[in-house]
């Protein structure tokens, strides 16, 4: 036996673990995800970009007071003799400026009252992180300090060091000493607005003392020869090109210093913590919200809130932040709880796919794929197939017959060998093939198809047999085929992980499978449902509406009740006319001991019924319970047994006469006294009797045979006058309350009329109702029934008259338009036609108006 | 002497035609009408001696054609019914409307035969 395997993990108990571990999973991932980021921004994977977002922020911040000028070593000054730093010295302590710094060796400098620095190469030394100054030795009364510069970043000189590390402890660099900052083992980033102003003037002016006192206090002057004022440098000022020179990078950098706004790059364990609580953050507003369908909206709005952040803290904290790292996080977390929702949602999918299946298939022929056999056999005898072969043909080309229909392996003009070898180059083929030449023997058109299978494939080999039907055979037989075919398929996708070549078939294909099998199931429980001649709703045990039949739903409309939301106790209290404390203890007896109870109905329109209500035995048990109701109508009940009584009368009386005929008919062909001339005629009169007898038995045999539900709605012999009274008797108190009198004009007796006695009762009382509502009080309605050979009429008349027009309009707007008395006439006349019969009218106002019912009388 | 004048009033006309047959053997002359009012009509042009009526008719009853007759007074020929719907006894209501005698179908020819005899007038007795 076949098994549908259900994936590891399903039971109840093992599902809050897998959530567990689901919810496990959906934070882990994120911090892998953020140690990931971390390290590649440590690696210096994203410093390019990171760097660029730097420049073009600072490129356009705005400037501050300037806090250094370069003055730069002018062929003038150069020309004034060996003393000229003492006198450039002496100006610049004139105009208070506060450190002075020489970026080349002021040769000839003999010391002043100004703080200066020199700077001086410095050198990495072998195999270490440490420096050495190239020449330590300070012009007299100077502070020596390293000329150097980070490597660039990508092209673009953009950071400076603080200090460096030396034998002797911190080495200063030469903007730090000038700029009169800590020297430390640290780098920061020169932010270089296009903005901030950095003046450059010639030493000769200074010298020459053209700046007024005091002019430049509070600033330090970075003394430069020419040639460090040549453009040499791509800078954060202008990152494309070399244009600025290393005398203003450095004053930059000095500005940076002395104002604070240096800038430094997050540490790693800021950039960690940074980045774990992004990711983290982000997967709980993932979590907490459908990721695929918000996203874009979502990761759009993280973007904003980094570059944002990363601007603040630039700006006030003087930190720059991971922000390609952090950029590239919502987008990565996003895919990432993206993709585990999904993994999740197609186990959910796969675990209902799986449940679904196995509750279908469990109920399936292909359960068992052993017992096909049974069902091709009887399905190809009911499609009228004349021979049929049902051939398994394994992978290693065995053949064998599974099944036969007049036909032997013997018919088959191949051995089976090459047989099997032709028939597997077939596997998968939609269409049927033409087999004539496979089994000539046959002698007619025979074809053959693949019919699916797994590990062996399946052909049947069958022929219809000519004539006027095999066109429809033959589409009946190919639809039988197509439809194994679809089974199998079905089968195979929804087993396909447990057959290594189809492991990875998708779960949407998988999914999609069991919908279809699921929902064909479906149609065909509801299909079956709707031939149920009763109204049947089946509800769960927790009262919500499962499934309702056409009828059912047609009395629930009745009764004006939402069908599928109404529960049980609602739906019983309006059906019935118990109260919802009865109701409720029904149910309850009912859920728990199974079995069932009939309960009064509340009556509408001409339906007399009772509601059975049960839960059955065997479900009670089980824990898929149901409760079924079911509207037994009772008086279709008693009109079936109308009809049989009505057609056992007109049998009785029929055959009476029939019989008497055939009785005086015997008497007098058996009389002597009847001549021989008259002896043939009298037995040709019994002839005539016997068969009048037999076509009214025959014209009634089904109505005595048939089922039910197929005498509901039949038309039979009926005695007119008791029909017309029992109308009467009606509408008699409609028209005492208006005062009219009911002119009846009946035969004594009536025989048999062709009719439908519910439909026709129904159309006569409508149309006595609406001519009594239309008569003028005091004067009188007529019904008349007259019999005449092989018709019966039935005439109602009287009113005050109603238009022909306005009569002609409303009883053409067919049934589903018309209302009231109208709808029951209209009914009425649609179903007259069918029993044989016509209704006419007449009408003209202030002249009265009138139906004429013409029916088939038989008897 | 002229044999009495049998009317069988009867819409089966296999039924009316044999009855006739079997009647005309017996030496009645017979004719016969398909309804109420084929046999109002008949029985206007006079000589019917005995009418054998069946009750289920188009057009005009049986029982309407029995009401009209009655309303002829003491004129109107005794009347024998058999029907498919009757009884076998003849009611006050029937005995009022000059029935004579009544049967449910299928009657025996013997019976018809003795019963016309009995309810001829004695003069109008079957002479045959």
């Amino acid at each position: 036996m076949e098994r549908i395997t259900l994936p590891k993990g399903t039971t109840a108990r093992a599902t809050p673990r897998l959530l567990a571990r689901e919810g496990a999973a959906s934070m882990l991932l994120p911090l892998v995800l953020a140690l990931a980021l971390a390290t590649l921004h440590q690696t210096g994977v994203f410093r390019d970009v990171d760097g660029r977002m730097f420049d073009t922020v600072q490129r356009y911040a705005g400037g501050s007071e300037p806090q250094v000028v370069v003055i730069e070593r002018d062929a003038a000054f150069e020309a004034l003799g060996t003393d000229r730093f003492a006198q450039l010295e002496a100006a610049l302590g004139g105009l208070e400026i506060e450190r002075i710094g020489y970026l080349g060796e002021p040769s000839g400098r003999t010391g002043g009252a100004v703080p200066v620095v020199t700077a001086t190469s410095a050198t990495p030394l072998p195999l270490s992180d440490e420096w050495q100054l190239d020449h330590p030795a300070a012009s007299t009364g100077s502070e020596v300090a390293a000329r150097v510069l980070p490597p660039a970043e990508y092209g673009v000189f953009r950071s400076q060091w603080l200090g460096l590390k030396g034998r002797d402890g911190t080495i200063a660099v030469f903007e730090t000493a000038l700029a009169g900052a800590e020297s430390r083992n640290a780098e920061y980033l020169i932010a270089m607005p296009k903005r901030q102003s950095i003046p450059v003037l010639p030493a000769s002016q200074i010298v020459s003392r053209e700046l007024a006192s005091a002019q430049l206090g509070g600033v330090v002057a970075l003394i430069v020869e020419p040639a460090a004022l040549r453009a040499a440098f791509a800078t954060p000022l202008d990152p494309s090109g070399n244009t600025t020179s290393e005398a203003v990078l450095r004053a930059h950098a000095v500005h940076n210093l002395r104002s604070g706004k240096a800038v430094f790059r997050a540490s790693a364990w800021e950039v960690w913590v940074i980045l774990v609580a992004a990711c983290l953050a982000l997967a709980v507003a993932y979590r907490r919200t459908d990721p695929k369908r918000l996203f874009l909206a979502t990761s759009l709005l993280a973007t904003a809130i980094i570059l944002a952040g990363s601007w603040l803290a630039m700006q006030f904290a003087g930190r720059v932040l991971p922000v390609t790292a952090l950029l590239v996080a919502p987008w990565l977390v996003a895919v990432q709880c993206i993709l585990l929702r999904e993994r999740r949602q197609d186990k959910r999918l796969e675990r209902a796919a799986a449940r679904a299946v196995q509750h279908s298939v469990i109920r399936s022929a292909l359960r068992e794929g052993a017992r096909l056999p049974d069902f091709v056999d009887p399905t190809a005898r009911i499609a009228g197939v004349e021979k049929s072969l049902l051939l398994d043909v394994s992978r290693s080309g065995e053949l064998r017959m599974l099944s036969s229909h007049q036909a032997s392996l013997d018919d088959l003009a191949m051995d089976a060998q090459p047989l099997a070898k032709e028939l597997i180059k077939l596997r998968g083929r939609q269409s049927g093939f033409d087999a004539a030449s496979l089994v000539p023997i046959w002698g007619t058109e025979a074809r053959l198809a693949w019919i699916g299978g797994a590990e062996r494939d399946l052909f049947w080999i069958y022929a219809v047999p000519p004539g006027g039907r095999s066109g429809k055979r033959g589409q009946l037989v190919r639809a039988v085929a197509a439809s194994f075919r679809e089974l199998f398929r079905l089968r195979a996708d929804l087993n396909a992980r447990e057959r290594q070549e189809e492991k990875y078939l998708p779960i949407d294909d998988k999914v999609a499978s069991a919908i279809s099998l699921v929902a064909r199931e479906s149609d065909q429980i509801r299909r079956g449902f709707d031939t149920i001649d009763t109204a049947v709703m089946v509800f769960h045990l927790i009262g919500s509406p499962l499934h309702a039949n056409r009828r059912m739903e047609e009395l629930y409309r009745e009764f004006e009740l939402p069908i599928y939301e109404t529960p049980v106790v609602d739906a019983l209290a309006v059906l019935t006319p118990l109260d919802v404390e009865r109701i409720e203890a029904m149910l309850q007896e009912l859920v728990f001991n199974g079995g069932e109870m009939r309960l009064p109905m509340r009556s509408f329109g001409s339906g007399e019924r009772i509601l059975r209500v049960a839960a059955p035995d065997s479900m009670a048990r089980s824990v898929d319970r149901v409760i079924v109701i079911e509207a037994i109508d009772i008086a279709d009940l008693h009109a079936a047994a109308d009809l049989r009584r009505d057609v056992g009368l007109f049998i009785d009386l029929q055959l009476r006469n029939d019989l008497e005929a055939i009785l005086l008919a015997t008497d007098l062909a058996t009389n002597p006294r009847v001549g021989p001339d008259k002896v043939g005629p009298v037995i040709n009169r019994i002839g005539d009797a016997a068969r009048r007898a037999t076509s009214r038995l025959d014209e009634v045999a089904a109505l005595v045979r048939g089922a039910h539900e197929d005498l509901l709605e039949a038309c039979y012999p009926v005695d007119a006058r008791s029909l017309v009274l029992q109308t009467l008797e009606k509408v008699a108190e409609l028209a005492e309350d208006l005062d009219i009198a009911l002119d009846v004009q009946l035969p004594a007796m009536s025989g048999f009329t062709i009719a439908e006695p519910r439909a026709l009762g129904d159309m006569l009382e409508a149309m006595m109702r609406v001519v009594i509502a239309d008569t003028p009080q005091g004067e009188s309605v007529t019904v008349k029934l007259d019999e005449l050979a092989g018709e019966t009429q039935v005439t109602v008349s009287g009113g005050f008259g109603i238009g022909f027009g306005r009569l002609v309009y409303l009883l053409t707007k067919g049934e589903d338009q018309s209302v009231g008395e109208y709808r029951l006439i209209n009914r009425g006349i649609a179903r007259t036609s069918k029993w044989g019969g016509s209704v006419s009218y007449w009408g003209r106002e202030a002249a009265g108006f009138g139906f004429n019912v013409k029916l088939r009388r038989i008897g | 002497m002229t044999a009495p004048h049998i009317l069988i009033v009867d819409d089966d006309e296999i039924l009316a035609g044999l009855l006739q047959l079997t009647l005309e053997i017996e030496g009645y002359d017979v004719s016969t009408a398909f309804d109420g009012a084929q046999g109002m009509a008949r029985l206007a042009e006079g000589g019917i001696d005995l009418v054998v009526l069946d009750l289920v008719m188009p057009r005009m009853d049986g029982v309407r054609f029995l009401r009209l007759l009655n309303e002829q007074g003491a004129a109107r020929p005794p009347v024998i019914v058999i029907s498919s719907t009757a009884g076998n006894e003849v009611s006050d209501e029937f005995r009022a409307l000059g029935v004579v005698a009544i049967a449910r179908k299928p009657v025996e020819p013997t019976w018809l035969v003795d019963e016309i005899a009995r309810a001829l007038p004695a003069g109008a007795a079957n002479g045959a």
